[in-house]
C-alpha cells in the first residue's frame, strides 16, 4: 500500500455519507439530548440519497419551532419561514420553479395549529409539495403549552391540570383536505419512515406525513418515563390500513402505521385560455372612421341611472369613441355605484379634455344622460346641469316633472329609450339606444366613431343588437 | 397589447398586470399570489388571464397571509413575485413583509387603498395605510412605498417598484387607492427593457445551497446568528441598502413656482389632481401658490422638503386621512406652518374647496 492510497482511503472513512447534506457550520444543533428530530433529519437525508435526487434541486421549508430548525442544519437550499407559514412559503418556491423538489418540515403547533388554514388550503391546490409534520402534541420550544395535538387530560403549562381540548386527528384531516399521499410513523421506526418518505416524494400530489416523536418536556410533566418506548411497544407498522387506523393515532390506545392513501394526481381539466372574440367582431361589422382634431377644450359627461341599465358600459362607449374620434384627447372616465350591482343608483363620469384631466369627477355636466331619476331622487330631486348644458332624457324612466325648474337655456331632448328597446330588443340596450339618440341631437361625437366603440364595449355576441338599437335611437323621430 | 401610437383604455388596477409584464419581459416568470378584496379584485381577475397565458403561475391563495408568503418565496427563486390586497389584507401582510426584507426577497406588494380602519368602506377611497406602509412591521426595515396618480403612472410606478425590489432584494409597496384603481384613462403601454434579475448567488434552485432565515443571521452565509453584534450588523445593513441611495430612490414632482410660493400644498395619489386644478385656478387669480406631489413617499423627499424651508410661509398637507404625511412634513419645516387639509375617506377634495382653503391661509397671512 503506498502513501497516497492511504491518505485517500483514510479520507473516505472520514467523510460521513451525509456530509454533503448537512451544514457543518451549524453544529452541534440545538436539540435536547433525548429529542429524536435529529433522527428525522437523518431519515430526510437517507431518502433523499436513495431517491438519487440532485440536492441542488431539493428544497426544504419549515416554519418556526423544534423541528422547524431542521431547515437550518441541512445543506441545502432552505427557507425558514415564520410561524405557520412554511407551506405558503413552499407554494411560491414550487410555482416559481416546478423542477425543484420542494419539501415542509415542521411541527405540529406550526402546521397543523398557527398554519393550519395553509395546511388544509395545500390538500385542495393539489401542488406536489410534501409536509412532514413532526407531532410531538404541543409547543416545546417555547416551554410546552398545550396545541391541536394535546391529548386530551395531558398537562403542558398553559394546562396544568390536564388539558380539557379534544385533539384533533392530523391523519384524518389531511386525508379530508385532498391530499394525495398520506401516511403516520413514529421517530422510532426510521426504515418505516425512509420508506413513507421515498413513497410521499415520489408521488405527484400533496404528501402528508404525520411523524410522532418524543419531547421530554412532554415525558416529565405527564410522569411517562419514556414515549419512545410507548411508540416502540404499541405502534404497528401495518400493510393494510382501514378506517378504523385513522384515529389509532394516540398513544395511549395504540398506534397504527403505514400508509394510509397514495393516489395519484387528480385529472385536471386542460387550461383553456381566454381568447379574445373582439377582432373577429370587428372584422365582421367593418366600421371604419376617421380621427380628426375635435376641438373640445374641456366638456363634462355625465350618464346616470339605475343599476343594471348599463350606464358604466354606456360611459365607456362614450370614452372609446372620442379616443376614436381624437386619440390626442385628454379623458377619464371614473363610476360610481352603490353595493348592490342591480337596483342601486348608478353614475358614471366622462372628461374630455384638451389639457390633461386633473379632477377626474364631473361637477357640472355640460351634457347629461339620464337613463333614470333615481340619481336625482337621492340629490333631493335636483338635477345639476350647466346653463348652457343639454340633457337627453329616457322619458320612459324620467319623472319629467324634475326637469321643470331648469334655466331656459338648457336644451332638453326626450326620448324613450327603455320603452323601444323592451318592444324591440333587450332592455340592457337601452343606453344604446339613448346614445344614437344623443348622436342625433348633439354634434359632439362622430357617429362612425361611436359605432365603433360600441363594438368595442358590447358584450362578445351582442355586436349586432346593439348596433341595432343605436341605428333605432339615431333615426328617431318624435311622433 | 397596442400599437405605437394606439392608445388602451385601462383602468389604474389593470395597468398594474400590465406594468408587471413589461417589467419581466418575455423570458422572466412572473408569480402572481392574492387572495380577493375589494378595491383590488380586478387585479387578481386581470392576472388570472394574462400571466397564465405568458407562461407565469397566478393563484389564489387561502388568505393574505399566504399571499404574501408565497410572493416572497416565489421571490427568492429570481421570479417577478407580486400580490395586491386593499387595508385589511395589507395589516394581515405586515409580518409577511419585515420576512421578506429579513430574507432579501424581493416582492411587489400593491396596495389599493380604501376607506378604513378595518373593514370601513370596501368601495370607496382612502389614504390611510400611509403611516403603516412605513412602519407596519415589528423591527426596522427598508422600505419603499410608490405612490402613482393616474393610470400611465400606475403602469410605470408598477414597472418601477419591480426593478428597485430587484435592485435592493427588498419588498417595495406600490399604495393605488380606489379612484386610482378604478378610474379609466387611455395610456400607451411602452416597450421598456425588461428589468435585470438578481446575481444567481441570491437565488434558489442554482446550486449555491442557500439558507434564508427569518432569524437575525450573518450577511456572509445567512446563518443565524443571535446576539447584539450580528443584530447590530444586520439590521444596518439591511436599512442602509436604502438609505445610502435614498437620493436616488426618491422622486417627487414640483408643479407652479415654488421657490416664490406663499402657499406650498404637499399631496400624493388622486388628492393630487384636485390639488392640481386648484392651484391652477390659484394662479390664474395671481396667487403665489405650487404644488409638491410625492411620488415616493417613502424614502421621503425631506432634502427637498427642508430647502423649501429656507422662506417662511404655510405648507398644507392635503390628504386623505387624518394627517398621517403631515407628520412627516412637520418633522423637516421648522420656519414654516404646517397644516393639514384632511377628510377622512370615501372621497377626494374638490378643487374648490382646495381653492377656499388655499384664499384661507392667504388672507390669514395679510
Amino acid at each position: 500500500m503506498t502513501t497516497d492510497q492511504s491518505e485517500e482511503s483514510n479520507m473516505e472513512i472520514n467523510q460521513h455519507p451525509y456530509a454533503d447534506l448537512l451544514r457543518k457550520e451549524m453544529m452541534p444543533n440545538i436539540w435536547c439530548s433525548s429529542c429524536r428530530i435529529g433522527r428525522i433529519k437523518n431519515t430526510f437525508i437517507e431518502a433523499i440519497q436513495q431517491l438519487g435526487y440532485d440536492p441542488d434541486k431539493c428544497v426544504v421549508v419549515s416554519g418556526i419551532g423544534c423541528s422547524s430548525r431542521i431547515a437550518g442544519y441541512l445543506n441545502l437550499d432552505s427557507i425558514h419561514a415564520t410561524h405557520g407559514r412554511a407551506i405558503p412559503t413552499a407554494l411560491g418556491v414550487k410555482l416559481a420553479n416546478p423542477e425543484l423538489k420542494v419539501c415542509v418540515m415542521g411541527g405540529d403547533g406550526d402546521i397543523l395549529g398557527i398554519g393550519g388554514n395553509h395546511f388544509l388550503a395545500l390538500g385542495r391546490h393539489g401542488h406536489d409539495i410534501n409536509v412532514f409534520c413532526m407531532n410531538n402534541f404541543g409547543y416545546s420550544m417555547t416551554g410546552f403549552q398545550h396545541g391541536p395535538t394535546t391529548p386530551l387530560g395531558a398537562r403542558t403549562i398553559t394546562t396544568s391540570s390536564g388539558s380539557p381540548y379534544v385533539p384533533i386527528n392530523p391523519v384524518a384531516v389531511a386525508l379530508a383536505a385532498g391530499y394525495t399521499f398520506v401516511a403516520r410513523s413514529t421517530s422510532s421506526h426510521p426504515y418505516h419512515l425512509i420508506d413513507c418518505m421515498i413513497s410521499a416524494m415520489k408521488n405527484r400530489g400533496p404528501s402528508f406525513i404525520e411523524i410522532l416523536i418524543p419531547c421530554m418536556l412532554y415525558e416529565r410533566r405527564n410522569k411517562i418515563k419514556s414515549l419512545e418506548a410507548i411508540f416502540l411497544e404499541k405502534a404497528k407498522i401495518k400493510e393494510t390500513l382501514s378506517e378504523e387506523d385513522i384515529n389509532q393515532g394516540d398513544f395511549m390506545k395504540g398506534i397504527s402505521l403505514g400508509i394510509f392513501r397514495d393516489a395519484p394526481v387528480r385529472e385536471r381539466p386542460r387550461l383553456s385560455l381566454v381568447k379574445s372574440t373582439k377582432k373577429t367582431a370587428a372584422k365582421k361589422f367593418r366600421i371604419s372612421f376617421k380621427s380628426r382634431a375635435s376641438g373640445i377644450k374641456y366638456m363634462q359627461i355625465r350618464m346616470e341611472g339605475t343599476g343594471g341599465q348599463g350606464i358604466v358600459q354606456g360611459g365607456k362607449t362614450l370614452i372609446l369613441a372620442a379616443m376614436n374620434m381624437d386619440p390626442k384627447l385628454n379623458s377619464t372616465l371614473t363610476k360610481r355605484y352603490g353595493p348592490e350591482m342591480k337596483g342601486g343608483s348608478c353614475l358614471t363620469d366622462v372628461l374630455l379634455s384638451s389639457q390633461p384631466v386633473d379632477y377626474p369627477f364631473v361637477e357640472v355636466p355640460d351634457l347629461l344622460m339620464m337613463m333614470s331619476d333615481i340619481v336625482a331622487k337621492e340629490r333631493g330631486g335636483k338635477v345639476i346641469i350647466s346653463d348652457k348644458g343639454t340633457i337627453v332624457v329616457d322619458e320612459s324612466m324620467v319623472d319629467l316633472r324634475l326637469l321643470r325648474n331648469l334655466p331656459k337655456t338648457v336644451k332638453v331632448f326626450k326620448i324613450p329609450a327603455t320603452q323601444i328597446a323592451r318592444e324591440n330588443f333587450r332592455v340592457v340596450v337601452a343606453n344604446n339606444v339613448l346614445m344614437g339618440f344623443v348622436c342625433k341631437v348633439t354634434s359632439i361625437i362622430d357617429k362612425n366613431c361611436l359605432k365603433a366603440a360600441i363594438l368595442k364595449a358590447a358584450p362578445p355576441g351582442t355586436e349586432e343588437m346593439n348596433l341595432a338599437a343605436f341605428e333605432r335611437g339615431y333615426k328617431f323621430r318624435k311622433s | 397589447m397596442s400599437d405605437d401610437n394606439q392608445r388602451t383604455l385601462l383602468t389604474g388596477n389593470d395597468a398594474v398586470v400590465e406594468g408587471l409584464c413589461c417589467a419581466a419581459g418575455n423570458k422572466r416568470r412572473i408569480v402572481y399570489a392574492g387572495y380577493p378584496i375589494t378595491p383590488a379584485s380586478e387585479i387578481a381577475t386581470r392576472a388570472s388571464v394574462i400571466i397564465p397565458r405568458r407562461g407565469g403561475a397566478f393563484i389564489q391563495m387561502e388568505d393574505e397571509i399566504g399571499s404574501i408568503q408565497a410572493a416572497a418565496g416565489a421571490g427568492l427563486t429570481g421570479a417577478i413575485a407580486v400580490t395586491a390586497t386593499s387595508g385589511p389584507g395589507f395589516s394581515l401582510m405586515s409580518e409577511g413583509l419585515g420576512f421578506a426584507a429579513m430574507i432579501e426577497s424581493p416582492v411587489v406588494c400593491i396596495n389599493v387603498q380604501r376607506g378604513g380602519p378595518s373593514t370601513g368602506m370596501p368601495t370607496w377611497m382612502g389614504q390611510g395605510d400611509m403611516m403603516q406602509a412605513r412602519w407596519g412591521t415589528h423591527g426596522d426595515r427598508p422600505v419603499i412605498v410608490l405612490v402613482p396618480n393616474s393610470v400611465q403612472e400606475t403602469l410605470l410606478l408598477t414597472y418601477e417598484a419591480c426593478k428597485l425590489s430587484q435592485k435592493y432584494l427588498i419588498p417595495v409597496a406600490l399604495m393605488l387607492d380606489e379612484i386610482i384603481g378604478h378610474m379609466e384613462e387611455p395610456i400607451t403601454i411602452p416597450e421598456l427593457p425588461p428589468i435585470p434579475s438578481a446575481p444567481d448567488v441570491e437565488i434558489i434552485g442554482k446550486g449555491h445551497r442557500l439558507h434564508r432565515t427569518g432569524l437575525t443571521h450573518d450577511l456572509e452565509m445567512h446563518l443565524p446568528r443571535i446576539n447584539p453584534d450580528a443584530q447590530e450588523k444586520l439590521v444596518r445593513y439591511l436599512l442602509d441598502k436604502i438609505k445610502k441611495d435614498a437620493k436616488k430612490i426618491v422622486r417627487y414632482e414640483s408643479f407652479g413656482a415654488v421657490e416664490d410660493a406663499e402657499v406650498i400644498i404637499i399631496c400624493y395619489g388622486s388628492e393630487s389632481r384636485s390639488v392640481r386644478a386648484a392651484v391652477k385656478q390659484a394662479r390664474k387669480k395671481k396667487l403665489k401658490v405650487a404644488m409638491v406631489r410625492l411620488i415616493t413617499a417613502w424614502p421621503f423627499p425631506k432634502d427637498f422638503i427642508r430647502k423649501l424651508d429656507k422662506k417662511k410661509r404655510v405648507y398644507l398637507v392635503a390628504e386623505i386621512n387624518a394627517g398621517q404625511m403631515r407628520i412627516e412634513v412637520e418633522r423637516y419645516i421648522k420656519n414654516g406652518t404646517v397644516q393639514g387639509l384632511n377628510l377622512m375617506g370615501g372621497r377626494i377634495h374638490t378643487p374648490g374647496e382646495i381653492l377656499e382653503a388655499i384664499e384661507e391661509r392667504m388672507s390669514d397671512d395679510n
